[in-house]
């Protein structure tokens, strides 16, 4: 969106005191939980729909414990950075959000890894059977989310360089990519709770 | 930030205007844009309608064949529903909302662009099938595994699936915009309970496209993996199920009924106590009522699949969920009635439709409730009794809102009136004309006339009532012709009609017509629902309403900070379906259209605040 | 008319009286807006054979009963309704020199009353409709006739796996007995449905649905398609014929035989043309090489009184011409022929009339 003039000048009509910017990312979201919860179903429909061919087996626990572990702890560091920010250490912020970042890289790594692993060494495809589908269509859309979000933090990294989010300014930029990446965060909990736990 | 007069719109050369609208980021001429582009789809779906009429008028006729019958079906649903309906909607939310609530604009002008602009090369998308291979053909609700490769291998299917696609992201993002919008850009005093009844519909309608949608993005993405990566999501030979599609597809359809039907209903509680010159009655009730009807329209969606043999215990669960919601529903009718009670009722144009309105979207829901019980759903079901069903709700219900809509705000949109006489024919013949084509059918359901037949044999007993039908569907045609006719000719040559032509009662009419960009010389404060009666009467509230004066308004320009305009929202929606062209013809178009996105994304962060 | 309902074989004239009368009630009361016209297409259409307002069975009348009496409610419903708005629309029309009428803006005991009427009419509703929901899916007694009809496009296949039969588009059934059948699919969504012997259930490829219905009256009774299969959608009929115990064993009978041979050369030269046609690629004929399994059985087709799917008489004129542009006949059909002589079609025609 625009500059922090334009957000004042909304703030001014503002009636909750919210922010639009981030009452639509609320809004988004809302609508994102409904795409994965879809989502999430029609893998559970699909869990044991696997022809004879591979299925829930497959799967690394330990390997995704990792990842899933690494995913967590990003989160914190996107609170740390936030804060940091808001504190005017315009350093530690960089720091902490180049650090959301590297760990969203080992997430997708591992789940590159996996994905790889899957089909070369279990011979678990899309075309495998639904068990297979569905597994790569959720995970890989939460994958694409995770990737879009890394992008977006190197976005938003990029242009603490170019002016915005100095100290005393409004930090709604970087609010809105902590909004999305928690929500992330949140739906791989249940992913990993759903698809490798149970 | 520019201000007015850098952002007026240079009409001295055709370029200039041309450019203005394409750049355009203000809800009002956005509003228009949306206005123009879903009556022409509109006209083309009624048009694929009336084929389908001259078709079935005889039996065993041969206008079109069985194969282009089944693309009219298809086409002429997915087209009413998705680019003539739900975007007529959209044109009411652009112009009224920020009117209505006391905003200058919405909450993401140039999101609100970009919504537009991916609608209507989504719609063009979409029909660009009819000339390059064969358009969709399995149905609106495209029910599996009719839509598999295996049955449909041309790309036929696909126009249909990556049509829907971007018909879905354009509607999740105008929704989120006018959520946005109506929460947070309310002028002082607006409280929800003072919104107007049609910004509550508009809201209500818009929480449900963003959680109805995704569940038939998702349905439409498993389709689109089954034919381009070999899954078998709804293919029973691979595991799959296409009931799974079916719950998919209805878990939005059933919600997406309540999106068509919410904005119509919200401009009939505005016009009924217009013509009235009385409140709205039962005013929380009739919120309430809507927000119970989205609701619990969550929790119906099987009563569409009565009878694929879900057992007798889903059955009667969707059954009870299915009824329950007659009751909200009667409840808005019983308050729009009571509303009128005592009134000092006029008989404008505008309130003839939001009458008839009423009265036809009663037949619908009557119907309605005659097929939420299984047992006369399984024989009624797939039918024409349904046709007749769903026509009264959308064509009965929201086409006649919509346009009764048009002609009472079409003033505020042009600042004339529509031709009043003319107007009350239209009415006249489509009502008629109406009810000629869908109550026959009724007739031709319990008579055993499956729907989506493109020929009947003679003796069957279904001549007389088909021909009626198509009879009626003319008389829609010509009202239709009559309508058109009118709007041209009263944008220019109108009676002049003021700002506040009908004596209403709500924030619009406090300001003139057409609005100056700006909406709001000053931003308004509200203490009542009805702020601009309040003023006019002067009794009950303070009426502190600040109004743009309409006298000496040109002399003294007010500065008013607005958005400026931007070309980005065009570029990217181009991007979005250029990449989905792609996915069809070439894959060359794939990497242009995300080239293009990429672009138009940076551009749009770097656009310049002013 | 002579496919259905006037069918001579029926015996139980007496009981169609209440049918019809409630016909002809729905007719005119279903056009309260168009009365003139209405009482003139009463008279017009009176026989359609495909209605759901004849029953013949438990379940068929099961799902008239509760269509008219929600009918008749929604009639009532109507009239006050529409009756009130309008009632108010003529008296508080706006007359000269009116000012602001009186200002309400809501009623508590309203709107709890009229919250509450439709309620109650909606439980009432929902109490008379359970049980038919339940009445609808009883199980089959232990005797029942099994039939399996399979959804294919655009014909239905009947198969009897306890006796043995195999046929198309003419499915028979004693009178008097219970008949379970299981309802499949071979390609895309299909429904079964014979409007007087019970409402549709959907055949749907993976899954099997069944019902149990008990056949009350004899006669042939007309059926169709009613979900969307594709291109001939409309043109997938087929006919339920049913008859009493002793014809259904005598045409079972003649039914699990192989085919009859030609007796006449022209027909034996039909038999001949069978795998020059390419026939036997699709079309099984018991006793001869026939034994494909794409398209229907065709041992017993002379014995059927349609073909192509319920859309033809079956007569030697029809035969020749559903052989000689399948395509034409039924759009989309995958019927694949080669062309045939003159003299070779002929054959044909009169082979397949004789394989009663």
């Amino acid at each position: 969106m625009t500059a922090e003039a334009h957000g004042h000048h909304e703030e001014h009509h503002s009636s909750t005191g919210l922010d639009n910017r981030k009452l639509g990312m609320w809004a988004f979201l809302g609508s994102e939980t409904m795409f994965f919860g879809s989502l999430i179903l029609v893998m559970l429909i699909n869990k044991h729909n696997t022809l004879g061919g591979p299925g829930q087996e497959v799967l690394d626990l330990v390997l995704t414990s990792f990842t899933t572990f690494v995913l967590l702890t990003s989160s914190l560091a996107m609170v740390l950075s936030l804060a940091a920010f808001r504190n005017g250490s315009l350093l530690w912020g960089r720091i902490w959000l180049g650090m959301v970042m590297l760990m969203g890289l080992i997430f997708l790594g591992g789940q590159v890894y996996e994905f790889t692993e899957f089909v070369t060494h279990k011979h678990l495809t899309p075309s495998t059977n639904l068990f297979g589908a569905s597994f790569y269509t959720l995970v890989g859309f939460h994958g694409a989310h995770v990737a879009i979000g890394v992008l977006w933090l190197g976005t938003v990294l990029a242009y603490t360089w170019r002016g915005r989010f100095q100290p005393g300014m409004d930090m709604w930029g970087i609010e809105l990519v902590g909004l999305y990446w928690h929500f992330v965060d949140l739906v791989w909990v249940a992913i990993f709770t759903l698809i490798y736990l149970i | 930030m520019a201000t007015v007069t850098a952002t007026a719109p240079d009409t001295r050369t055709f370029a200039g205007t041309a450019w203005s609208w394409i750049t355009t980021v203000d809800h009002k001429r956005i509003a228009v844009l949306y206005l123009v582009t879903s009556l022409a789809f509109f006209m083309l779906g009624g048009l694929e309608a009336l084929l389908m009429r001259l078709q079935l008028a005889t039996p065993e006729a041969d206008v079109v064949s069985a194969e282009r019958f089944t693309e009219l079906f298809t086409m002429h649903g997915t087209t009413m529903v998705f680019l003539a309906l739900m975007p007529l909607s959209a044109a009411f939310f652009n112009l009224l909302v920020p009117l209505m609530i006391g905003a200058r604009d919405v909450a993401f002008p140039r999101l609100n662009a970009l919504s537009y602009w991916i609608y209507l090369f989504g719609g063009i998308f979409m029909n660009i099938s009819f000339v390059a291979g064969g358009a969709p053909n399995a149905g609106w609700f495209g029910y599996a595994p009719l839509t598999d490769t295996a049955f449909e291998a041309t790309h036929a299917i696909d126009f249909w699936a990556f049509g829907l696609q971007i018909l879905g992201v354009s509607s999740i993002l105008a929704s989120i915009n006018f959520i946005v919008t109506i929460i947070n850009m309310r002028a002082p005093g607006m409280t929800l309970n003072r919104m107007p009844m049609f910004v509550w519909m508009s809201m209500i309608t818009a929480f449900l496209i963003i959680f109805a949608f995704p569940a038939i993005t998702i349905g439409l993405v498993l389709l689109i993996f089954d034919r381009y990566i070999e899954t078998s999501f709804f293919i029973p030979e691979g595991g799959g199920d296409p009931v799974l599609w079916q719950h998919l597809f209805w878990v939005f359809g059933h919600p997406e009924v309540y999106i068509l039907i919410l904005p119509a209903m919200g401009i009939v509680s505005e016009i009924l106590p217009t013509y009235s010159r009385k409140p709205l009655f039962g005013y929380a009730v009739v919120a309430y009522s809507g927000a119970a009807i989205a609701l619990v329209g969550f929790g119906v969606w099987t009563h569409h699949m009565f009878t694929v043999g879900l057992g007798p215990i889903a059955d009667t669960a969707f059954a009870i969920s299915t009824m329950a919601i007659a009751v909200p529903t009667g409840v808005k009718i019983f308050n729009w009635i009571a509303t009128l009670y005592g009134g000092s009722i006029s008989f404008k144009s505008p309130m003839l439709f939001a009458v008839g309105m009423v009265a036809m979207f009663i037949i619908g829901g009557l119907s309605g409730v005659m097929l939420g019980s299984p047992p006369i759903d399984s024989q009624v079901q797939d039918t024409y009794f349904v046709v007749a069903h769903l026509h009264y709700v959308l064509f009965g219900g929201t086409v006649f809102g919509l346009f009764a809509g048009i002609y009472h705000w079409f003033p505020k949109f042009t600042g004339r009136f529509m031709h009043d006489g003319w107007g009350k024919v239209h009415w006249l013949l489509m009502l008629i004309g109406f009810n000629l084509t869908f109550l026959p059918q009724h007739m031709l359901g319990i008579d055993g006339m499956p729907r989506r037949v493109h020929t009947y044999a003679a003796d069957m007993g279904f001549d007389l009532w088909n021909m009626m039908s198509t009879v009626g569907s003319l008389m829609i045609g010509l009202s239709f012709l009559i309508f058109i006719i009118n709007a041209l000719r009263s944008i220019r040559h109108g009676e002049p009609s003021g700002g506040d032509p009908w004596d209403g009662g709500t924030l619009e009419w406090t300001i003139p017509s057409p609005p100056p960009v700006y909406n709001f010389a000053e931003i308004p404060v509200v203490d009542g629902r009805y702020p601009a009666w309040d003023i006019k009467r002067g009794g009950g509230h303070t009426g502190a309403v600040a109004t743009a004066p309409e006298a000496g308004a040109e002399a003294d320009e007010p500065d008013i900070h607005m958005p400026n305009p931007s070309y980005w929202p065009i570029v990217m929606a181009a991007g979005m379906v250029l990449a989905a062209c792609g996915l069809i013809f070439h894959q060359a178009f794939i990497l242009l259209g995300a080239m293009l996105f990429v672009i138009s994304l940076v551009g749009w962060i770097e656009e310049p605040a002013g | 008319m002579t496919l259905a309902n006037g069918d001579a074989n029926r015996p139980v004239q007496g009981q169609r009286s209440t049918p019809l009368t409630y016909r002809r009630r729905i007719h005119t009361a279903l056009l309260i807006p168009a009365l003139a016209v209405a009482a003139l297409a009463v008279a017009a259409c009176g026989v359609t054979p495909q209605t759901t307002l004849e029953p013949t069975t438990e379940a068929a009348r099961t799902a008239r009963d509760l269509l008219m009496f929600v009918f008749w409610a929604m009639v009532v419903t109507f009239v006050l309704v529409e009756g009130a708005l309008l009632y108010v629309l003529v008296r508080y029309r706006r007359r000269s020199g009116d000012g602001i009428p009186p200002q309400t803006h809501g009623n508590t005991p309203l709107e709890i009353g009229w919250t509450i009427a439709p309620a109650i009419l909606v439980v009432i509703i929902v109490v008379l409709t359970v049980p038919a929901i339940f009445s609808n899916a009883r199980a089959a007694s232990p005797d029942a006739l099994k039939v399996r009809a399979i959804g294919h496009q655009w014909w239905f296949e009947f198969q009897y796996p306890d006796i043995g039969v195999v046929t198309a588009n003419e499915l028979h059934l004693p009178v008097g007995r219970d008949v379970e059948i299981q309802l499949e699919s071979n390609d895309v969504l299909h429904s079964f449905w014979v409007p007087s012997l019970r409402g549709k259930l959907d055949m749907v490829p993976g899954r099997e649905n069944k019902f149990t219905i008990k056949p009350e009256v004899t006669g042939t009774f007309p059926g169709q398609c009613a979900e969307f299969c594709g291109t001939a959608h409309a043109l997938m009929k087929f006919y339920v014929v049913v008859e009493t115990q002793a014809e259904f064993t005598a045409w079972a009978e003649t039914q699990r035989a192989e085919r009859v041979p030609p007796t006449s050369d022209l027909a034996r030269l039909g038999e001949e043309t069978l795998t020059l046609g390419g026939c036997v690629a699709c079309h099984t004929i018991r006793g001869t090489d026939s034994a494909g399994v794409l398209g229907p059985d065709l041992t017993h087709i002379g014995s059927r009184q349609h073909i192509a799917a319920g859309i033809l008489e079956n007569t030697p004129e029809n035969m020749r011409a559903w052989l000689s542009d399948p395509q034409g006949v039924k759009p989309g059909n995958t019927m694949v022929i080669p062309e045939l002589t003159t003299e070779q079609l002929d054959a044909l025609v009169a082979y397949m009339q004789g394989l009663k």
